[in-house]
């Protein structure tokens, strides 16, 4: 509702205000020659709601161009010249000793004195609105505090004071028109002490800002002088309007003390402009390195920046820089100088005994070091920093001058600075690309990790006499572990576990291709000692010298229970029954460690005639090797006891209780390596019954 | 990571290279360089100190298998020495015992080179 009828405020702002300018009129028209109190009350009344209004108006306009004060002093002045202009014109039609002649003829009940009275005054009060509404922006420029309350007294006092003209017949009252425009005055003075926004400015709008603000105070002392007493503007406006004159007398005052104030500061503050200016350069142009470094750019591209920025801060004539690395030297990023001139300048500097080290800046004066003899181009002053570079390598900035200036203190400082940002980008780089292999290692590892899932058996063989269960936990690291289950016939059923040496990419390569081997060697007529013995043939084809794997192949009968199988450097194959577990290791070693006879000639066979409710138990290292948070591991000891306490189980139970203890065993250590672990139990007899 | 060093000392012609610490994925390199080393000198006759050595993984494991057919096609061997038995227990699982030769001391191992 309010929202609303604030809307409705804003868009009627400029009929309201056009209203009070009819009103304003046609009240003129009626009671020109006013005498009462009333009547001038009411007068008045209507010059400060038209007033009020058109600064509602005109708000937007100045609000704008807040941005650029000089912008803003420089239109007031202007106003003020015309305003003063069309006053003086309009003085000299009407002759006469202290411009009589205009005051007779606006007294006149004339409708054209009335018209030009109207016409004149409403150009002033907008004149009066557009500089009250500056004066306001100046004063809120670059405040950091909050000032409301002071300006809210000025203006208070200021409309006091002004309004307090009504009371100008009654002589013992004037006391308060006096006492309120003394406090004025006060307020003005202690307000316009505020004007920190010069120091923003630059030399040239500083310079600007002097010419103008001489400008003001000459418009606004004349204005002034004008003022009061029979002056052309006393003249013109008092008879309009007495508040709208003394208004203008107040906003005269403090126009003047404003500039009067702004003069002396931007005076004293002209000397250091130079120095605040080239400040300024250094902030921005460290804001911009800054800004430089966190996109991260191309290496080359950075050194580009770090040259061209260096030349503009430190007043340089030429920059460039030298990589240096263990074996060689790198120059790049040359800013007004040709390869060869800054090899001799890098030559000269090699010269120099003293060596430079890193974030250090030191400064040499070359003897005239000639660089064209056409251009008469000559080298006085060189600065150098260091700075610290990809992996071992360093980099020195150059810069030099054709002058004899030496570089100063606060010139080395920035280069300084400037060198430290480098290296922080340098490192950033790194960083990144760094993070990016790491990426890329992860992302390999999930393709690795994907094709091991996709080689295991996706669907466990079912048959009634044996109970199947496969358990595979992978590591975030890919292991290389691999089991697989064979229909060898329609009795024998073959089983595998093998663990790849090795990790990641290459493990998972190598388990696909086991997995192949396996699937053609693993045959009904063939012994497992014989399909291992031909699967490590298969293997030294394609296994490098470093790769190995252990594995246990076999079978078991499901009618008979018995089990063959051979163990090529695995772990053990365990045998859980009723009485206790039974730990087998064969003799054999892993597959691609030899691939001569002695692979064959010492791998032996077992063969395990299982009882009911037996269990064949493999497993890889992932579990004995489990680390708890003290780094011992789960061991085969502990295994055994999983196993022992759950050997009534069914397989899934047996093999959930020993998942369940390795993970709570290793819970607050990472898991090193994939965990497998295959269980086969056969209970043929209890299907039979 | 863990940490790993290597030290080499010569008995007679017998080079001994000590082992130390941990071999894992990240180490084995270390270890590869120094038999590497060794190899380019010319000197075949390693005995593998193993007394100082607290864990070995297949990766360290492979380092071995990847030297141990030059070294003895120039007449000269890796021998295992002084294990602890958690490690020999990995060595022993693998097979390793059947294709090296794997003592108890150091000393054993150098002079079955003579």
């Amino acid at each position: 509702m309010l929202e609303l009828l604030r809307n409705i405020m804003k868009k009627s702002r400029i009929q309201i205000l056009l209203t009070g300018l009819l009103v304003l009129f046609v009240y003129k028209v009626l009671f020109n020659t006013s005498g009462s109190l009333i009547l001038l009350v009411i007068n008045d009344a209507i010059v400060v709601l038209v007033f009020y209004y058109l600064v509602l108006v005109i708000h937007e306009l100045v609000f704008r161009k807040r941005n650029s004060p000089i912008a803003l002093v420089f239109s007031i002045l202007i106003l003020l010249a015309i305003s003063l202009l069309l006053l003086n014109i309009s003085g000299t039609f009407f002759k006469g000793e202290d411009n009589k002649g205009l005051i007779e003829f606006l007294k006149n009940n004339d409708s054209g004195a009335i018209l030009f009275g109207f016409i004149i005054n409403t150009f002033i009060i907008f004149v009066l609105a557009y500089s009250f509404l500056v004066f306001r922006e100046l004063f809120f420029l670059k405040q950091r505090r909050n000032l409301n309350s002071y300006y809210t007294a000025l203006i208070i006092f200021l409309l006091l004071s002004s309004f307090s003209t009504v009371l100008d017949e009654y002589e013992n009252l004037q006391f308060i028109k006096l006492a309120l425009t003394a406090n004025t005055i006060i307020l003005i003075t202690i307000n316009s002490a505020r004007i920190s926004w010069i120091a923003f400015l630059n030399k040239k709008e500083k310079r600007q800002l002097l010419g103008l603000t001489v400008g003001m105070i000459l418009l606004f002392s004349f204005y002034i002088a004008n003022s009061t007493g029979n002056g052309i503007v006393y003249s013109t406006i008092s008879h309009f309007s007495k508040t709208l004159n003394h208004f203008n007398l107040l906003l005269s005052i403090y126009g003047l003390i404003y500039f009067g104030f702004l003069f002396f500061t931007t005076l004293f503050h002209l000397p250091t402009a130079e120095a605040y200016d080239r400040k300024a350069t250094e902030v921005s142009a460290l804001q911009y390195f800054s800004k430089m470094i966190n996109r991260v750019l191309d290496f080359k591209d950075m050194l580009e920046t770090i040259t061209e920025q260096a030349l503009n801060v430190s007043n340089s004539d030429h920059a460039f820089i030298v990589m240096e690395g263990d074996s060689e030297e790198n120059v790049s990023a040359l800013k007004n100088i040709s390869l060869t001139n800054a090899n001799r300048i890098y030559t000269e500097y090699k010269k120099k005994p003293e060596g430079i080290k890193q974030n250090q800046v030191v400064s040499y004066s070359f003897d005239n070091l000639l660089l064209s003899k056409e251009m008469n181009e000559k080298v006085c002053e060189v600065s150098v920093t260091k700075f610290k570079g990809h992996n071992s390598t360093s980099g020195i900035l150059f810069v030099s001058r054709k002058e004899n200036i030496p570089y100063d203190e606060e010139e080395k400082n920035l280069l300084q600075t400037f060198t430290d940002y480098a290296s922080i980008a340098i490192e950033n780089s790194r960083l990144l690309a760094e993070s990016i292999e790491k990426e890329r290692l992860e992302q390999e590892l999930l393709v690795a990790r994907e094709m091991q899932l996709k080689l295991l058996p996706q669907k466990l063989p079912e048959s009634k006499e044996l109970e199947i269960s496969a358990v595979f936990i992978p590591a975030f690291e890919v292991g290389g572990d691999y089991y697989d289950f064979f229909e060898l016939d329609e009795d024998k059923l073959g089983f595998v576990i093998a663990d790849v040496s090795g990790k990641g990419v290459s493990a998972a390569f190598i388990m696909a291709e086991i997995r192949g081997v396996f699937e053609a060697m693993a045959k009904p007529e063939s012994r497992p000692k014989q399909t291992l013995t031909n699967v490590n043939k298969i293997l030294e084809r394609s296994l490098d010298k470093k790769s190995f794997i252990s594995s246990i192949y076999g079978y078991i009968s499901k009618r008979s229970g018995e089990v063959v199988f051979c163990r090529a450097g695995h772990p053990s194959l365990m045998i859980s029954s009723i009485s206790g577990i039974e730990e087998y290791i064969p003799a054999g070693c892993g597959l691609g460690l030899t691939y001569s006879d002695i692979f064959e000639t010492t791998l032996e066979e077992k063969c395990i005639k299982l009882e009911q409710d037996d269990a064949i138990i493999l497993y890889t290292d992932g579990i004995t090797e489990a680390k708890n948070s003290e780094s011992e591991d789960f061991g085969i000891q502990k295994l055994k006891e999983v196993i022992q306490n759950n050997n009534r189980e069914t397989a899934e139970s047996l093999s959930s209780a020993i998942i369940k203890e390795v993970t709570t065993f290793s819970e607050h250590n990472t898991q090193h390596d994939d965990i497998t672990l295959v269980i086969i139990k056969w209970k043929q007899k209890t299907e039979n019954k | 990571m863990a940490e790993f060093s290597t030290n080499t000392r010569e008995i007679g012609n017998v080079s001994v290279l000590e082992v130390n610490g941990y071999i894992d994925a990240h180490t084995a390199p270390q270890l590869e360089g120094a038999i590497n080393d060794l190899i380019t000198r010319n000197k075949y006759k390693i005995v593998v100190d193993f007394d100082g050595l607290k864990y070995i993984s297949s990766a360290g494991l492979g380092v071995f298998m990847a030297f141990i057919e030059t070294v003895r096609s120039n007449e000269g061997d890796i021998k295992l020495a002084a294990m602890q038995p958690n490690v020999f227990n990995i060595f022993d699982l693998l097979g390793f015992p059947l294709l090296y030769e794997i003592t108890h001391s150091v000393d054993e191992a150098v002079t079955k080179f003579k």
